[in-house]
């Protein structure tokens, strides 16, 4: 679960964050919809205890980001957009140093990656990372971000600029997370990704979220017949 | 402590697998440096070679007796007329002018300011050889006037140089391997330095690597270590081909210093070894944490490799401290073992020349850990800075 709080944050004179409330459920896809440098990423930063936030507060897993903040990166998978893997380990041994970090034994991570590379077509694990195409790479991301199985899961523009059938598998593997009862948070600016996987979605937009509801709820209160331009119309009021 | 060793063991297992690192870290230690100074120490070999084959040239004017005195001394005479203006023009190495007053003769030996080292050879060799010259005239006078020339046996003076044979050159490899040292494991792996920090910025997994359970400051403590390991592997590279392609031209190539094979000053077994070990681990702990911070700080690799050159800078001052050491032919001082970064070239100098306190090497070693934990702070203090995280 996640609550955020009146979460503000400033970049010198910038204010990226005026004051940001929203909660994700668990067994849910939350997106975080808005334009680009409508403050996806910095919500995104804090909530992985990347960056702090200045007032507000925000919750992971029933952990302070501030506080606890040890903690919240235990019950946390997080795929930050731009990503890159260590290119000159095999995607097994980027799989395996992550899942070190997070203090997973071997065998259980040997285990949780061959599930994990079965349900997203992974049969290159043995090969360096440098040789990965894009799609194939964040795949790989996508394994490292969840072999420590965390509660709580983060994407940030997961399939930007992939292929179909990597979009494909990355949205097999959004809907297969939340089915297991895991609370996903998932930002994009494709409007028709979060039709299709966001349970509830939040319209974020210069740093305050102005719209919320299900995508049907906001094609229905915008009187749009897609989610996109229920959203184009929010965002320009 | 395992989160530092997971970081560690990452770090170490991409730079080996990493072309550039190979090849900077440990296949041009290997091999240029054996190249560079085998080639030096050949082509000087050379130089000494031909000098001692051609022999000197000298500008004569003077009398036919002191011209046949350095022509039977195997220098090649040429009489002239404007000594000064041959040796000028580099027409002679050397240039000697004999005046002849009613009461003596005057012998002045003409050098250039500009001669090299050729001209200042001839100029000693000459100035060498002029004092039996003066003897023999004078033996030459006083039997013109009868009086038996064993007056030169009222005093004789001779030299006698104790302690082992060309001692020196140990002093002189100490000072050597303390500044090859200095260079290679400070400034030296740079490459490795800019990876470390800059690298996981550009490549965009810093971000991902702070949202994972370890705390910043294991984080930075295992790249820390891996890039202390690796700093020290390849300066230890460094040191070890330096150091035998040194000793074996010094021995093999003859440049005239009477060296051979088997010149107990030059052996650097045993203890010479060890200096390095030390000294290599010790540089590379304060070394290795200067990297990172400068790394860790730089936008991308570009600019860490811009910050991390102009770090070489850092050590002139250090090689002219350690200068005078080398003239007196004698130990570092002691407080050089206090000083971090140049601990290291005193440790190794002072074991390589045999003066071996191990009180004073453990307390460089503690001095150089506590200051490399500091620095591994303030890289773990940066790392929770956004200011520097976000640096991009």
């Amino acid at each position: 679960m996640i609550e955020v709080q009146n979460l503000q944050k400033h970049f010198g004179n910038v204010e990226a964050l005026k004051g940001v409330s929203f909660n994700c459920k668990s067994g849910q896809v939350t997106g975080l919809l808005g334009p680009n440098g409508a403050g996806k990423t910095t919500t995104i930063r804090i909530l992985s205890t990347i960056l702090k936030p200045i007032s507000g507060s925000a919750k992971v897993n029933g952990f302070d980001v501030v506080k606890d903040a040890s903690k919240v990166r235990s019950s946390l998978g997080v795929v930050l957009e731009n990503t890159g893997l260590y290119r000159r380990l095999t995607g097994d041994e980027n799989v395996l140093y992550f899942a070190d970090l997070a203090g997973v034994s071997r065998p259980e991570a040997y285990k949780r990656m061959e599930v994990l590379y079965k349900l997203l077509e992974i049969d290159y694990g043995k090969r360096q990372a440098g040789t990965y195409s894009k799609g194939m790479a964040q795949k790989l991301n996508l394994v490292r971000a969840v072999i420590h199985d965390p509660p709580v899961l983060i994407l940030d523009e997961p399939t930007a600029g992939l292929d179909v059938p990597s979009t494909l598998a990355v949205r097999t593997f959004v809907k297969q997370q939340r089915d297991s009862g895991k609370t996903v948070l998932f930002s994009t600016h494709l409007m028709n990704e979060a039709e299709l996987l966001c349970d509830y979605v939040y319209i974020i937009n210069l740093g305050s979220i102005v719209a919320e509801g299900s995508p049907e709820e906001l094609k229905q209160r915008t009187q749009s017949n897609s989610l996109e331009e229920a959203f184009m119309k929010v965002v320009k009021q | 402590m395992k989160s530092i060793f997971a970081v560690m063991r990452k770090e170490i297992k991409e730079a080996f697998r990493d072309r550039r690192t190979l090849i900077m870290s440990v296949l041009l230690p290997a091999v240029l440096v054996p190249a560079i100074v085998l080639g030096i120490f050949y082509f000087e070999g050379q130089s000494v070679k031909q000098e001692t084959k051609s022999g000197y040239t000298v500008a004569f004017q003077g009398s036919e007796e002191l011209r046949s005195f350095l022509a039977n001394a195997n220098l090649k005479v040429i009489d002239s007329k404007d000594v000064s203006d041959m040796v000028l023009q580099k027409k002679a190495d050397v240039g000697v002018v004999e005046e002849q007053t009613s009461s003596h003769s005057q012998i002045t030996v003409v050098t250039s300011f500009a001669s090299g080292s050729k001209g200042e050879n001839a100029a000693s060799y000459v100035n060498g050889i002029l004092p039996s010259y003066r003897e023999l005239r004078i033996k030459q006078y006083l039997a013109t006037k009868g009086i038996k020339d064993d007056v030169f046996s009222l005093v004789v003076v001779q030299s006698k140089q104790v302690g082992e044979p060309n001692a020196f050159l140990k002093f002189m490899l100490a000072y050597i391997v303390s500044l090859v040292m200095l260079s290679s494991g400070f400034v030296g792996n740079v490459y490795l330095g800019t990876d470390i920090g800059a690298g996981e910025k550009e490549r965009g997994t810093l971000e991902s690597l702070l949202a994972t359970p370890v705390s910043r400051f294991h984080i930075a403590m295992g790249k820390w270590l891996a890039l202390a390991v690796l700093n020290s592997i390849g300066t230890l590279i460094t040191l070890l081909s330096f150091t035998f392609s040194y000793t074996y031209a010094l021995t093999n190539f003859d440049l005239g210093l009477g060296v051979t094979a088997g010149t107990s000053a030059l052996s650097i077994w045993g203890s010479g070894i060890w200096a390095m070990v030390i000294g290599a681990i010790l540089l590379s702990l304060t070394g290795a944490a200067l990297q990172f911070i400068i790394s860790i700080y730089s936008r991308n690799m570009r600019e860490a490799q811009l910050y991390l050159g102009q770090m070489g800078m850092v050590i002139l001052p250090f090689i002219f401290v350690l200068i005078p050491s080398l003239t007196n032919a004698t130990a570092m001082p002691t407080w050089l073992y206090f000083v971090p970064i140049v601990n290291a070239s005193a440790v190794t100098y002072n074991v390589i020349i045999g003066n071996v306190v191990w009180p004073l090497i453990g307390m460089a070693f503690l001095i150089d850990v506590v200051v490399a934990i500091i620095l591994a702070l303030v890289v773990s203090k940066f790392m929770n800075k956004e200011s520097v995280i976000l640096r991009i």
